[in-house]
């Protein structure tokens, strides 16, 4: 790379970070009459922009790596279905010597430990953002798939201090009340997926799929708990979300939890992610991100916030020609 | 969409292993991440809904990015203008620069691995701190005790050296 390159370079770096960080509408106005003036400068654009995302991808999969920090199992629900008719003979083998209290989350390495020496590459199916309130609907699960529903949320702009972590919205959970009577002191929301849109029919073998989302607590000085829950079922949404929480126990069914634990005083955004393996036909997943506190739920949680929801579904390179 | 189980096979394989690719090509053409993932969202649908016209035997990559073109512009239309980094004509200007660019894409994040072991610690945490833990430049200032101007220079110094950090490896290594 020679000096004009090097300050070409610069230049437009530069006028990107004052365009993203300032909103500076001239800067905004500079570069994009760089770029149709310059076709040097279209090209090292495209390549820095390129690069920025190479960049992105190798610190996420080191951030995920070090935040897979995963809590002691919480709650006393079973938290790993396998289904008869899913007959991924690894997984059961490498989870069958785990001890019982520790299942939810040894599962998760122990298939990872497993699968450790098999690629697998990520097809995003999901990952709207929380930019677009209307596809949120009032209380509890939704009947549709594409809409969020909610124990108790809100969706918010930048609020007492705390920024999306993405676009200009984010999803408030507020606390339930000590004296409700809901099954969970979690604040929770679900999204339920209809995977027949998505180009998953066509995954066959070991196909996975992979809940991320992030929190962030708004009182840092106490503990959190943070949940990610992700449930496939062979049935269309219409049909998966009647009488839906009976058959997250019945054997036909695949159902993956996992919870964790941020300590106090950690503050900012925290990344965590989920793996299910994913059953082939399956035509419906339903997930659950919740956040709540560590202790006994005799004190009400913090509020927390939730922004970056993404799923994939992980395919072995395997099955690539 | 594909006509049997395996061209569904192929073309899910195909997809998979270019869609990084693709999702470059989304992000250089947007400049932010969100947009970008919808983007690419969008992109993989569409493929899919056309996938009965693709060609096994023909590249996928260039097909791939003709329908991504397409949904990039879709979105931006979609779109207010004060969020975009790009006008549209500039976009539009810039799609062939980005095809070639985003092709790279695999190779340019493999050599990314080797330049990014070589930069200090802080320096890793920084880049972590803003590209995915959010923190904007004023709280990375309040974090490293450092002045928002100089937050703001080291990043942009730090993407220039790994940038010329990644060309200089494909020099090498071609």
């Amino acid at each position: 790379m020679n000096s004009d390159s090097s300050s070409l370079d610069h230049r437009l770096l530069a006028l990107l970070q004052a365009v993203r960080d300032t909103h500076d509408e001239s800067a905004r106005a500079t570069l994009n009459e760089l770029l149709r003036a310059d076709p040097a400068a279209r090209a090292a654009m495209a390549r820095l922009l390129v690069d920025e995302q190479a960049l992105i991808g190798r610190l996420r999969d080191d951030s995920i790596v070090s935040l897979l920090d995963p809590a002691p199992l919480a709650e006393s629900d079973k938290v790993v279905r396998l289904p008869r008719w899913f007959t991924w003979r690894p997984l059961i083998s490498a989870a069958a010597g785990i001890v019982l209290g520790m299942f939810c989350t040894s599962m998760v390495f122990g298939f990872a430990a497993q699968r450790r020496f098999e690629k697998k590459t990520p097809l995003v199916v999901y990952s709207p953002g929380l930019e677009i309130a209307e596809t949120f609907v009032a209380s509890g699960l939704p009947k549709v798939a594409g809409q969020w529903g909610a124990d108790s949320a809100v969706v918010v702009t930048t609020e007492n201090g705390v920024k999306p972590m993405e676009g200009r919205q984010m999803l408030r959970l507020d606390p339930i009340p000590l004296e409700s009577k809901a099954r969970s002191r979690m604040s929770r929301v679900y999204q339920v997926l209809d995977l027949r849109s998505q180009p998953t029919p066509g995954v066959t073998g070991d196909a996975e799929v992979q809940v991320t989302a992030s929190f962030f607590a708004a009182n840092s000085d106490v503990s959190s708990r943070y949940l990610i829950r992700a449930v496939a079922l062979n049935e269309s949404p219409e049909q998966a979300t009647k009488g839906f929480w009976p058959k997250t126990d019945d054997d036909g069914v695949v159902s993956v939890k996992q919870t964790f634990d941020k300590s106090p005083g950690e503050q900012g955004w925290h990344t965590f992610s989920l793996k299910m393996p994913l059953p082939h036909g399956a035509q419906t997943l339903v997930f659950l991100l919740g956040a709540g506190t560590v202790e006994d739920g005799s004190q009400p949680a913090p509020t927390h916030y939730l922004d970056d929801v993404h799923v994939s579904v992980l395919t072995p390179q395997s099955t690539q020609p | 969409m594909a006509t049997s189980a395996q061209d569904s096979s192929r073309f899910i394989a195909a997809l998979t292993r270019h869609q990084p690719a693709l999702e470059a090509f989304c992000h250089a053409q947007l400049a932010n991440r969100q947009d970008a993932q919808e983007a690419l969202q969008a992109t993989c649908v569409k493929l899919w809904e056309k996938s009965g016209e693709w060609n096994a035997e023909t590249e996928f990559l260039p097909w791939a990015f003709a329908v991504a073109r397409f949904t990039v512009l879709s979105h931006i239309r979609d779109r207010m203008r004060d969020r975009l980094v790009f006008d549209e004509d500039v976009v539009l200007a810039m799609a062939e620069e980005t095809e070639v660019a985003a092709t790279q894409f695999e190779e340019r994040r493999e050599m990314l691995g080797s330049c990014l072991e070589k930069l200090k610690p802080e320096h890793r945490d920084l880049l972590q701190g803003h590209y995915i833990g959010g923190h904007s430049v004023r709280q990375l200032s309040g974090t490293t005790g450092r002045s928002e101007s100089a937050v703001k220079m080291i990043l942009l110094r730090l993407r220039e050296q790994l940038s010329a950090c990644i060309q200089r490896q494909i020099r090498i290594c071609p």
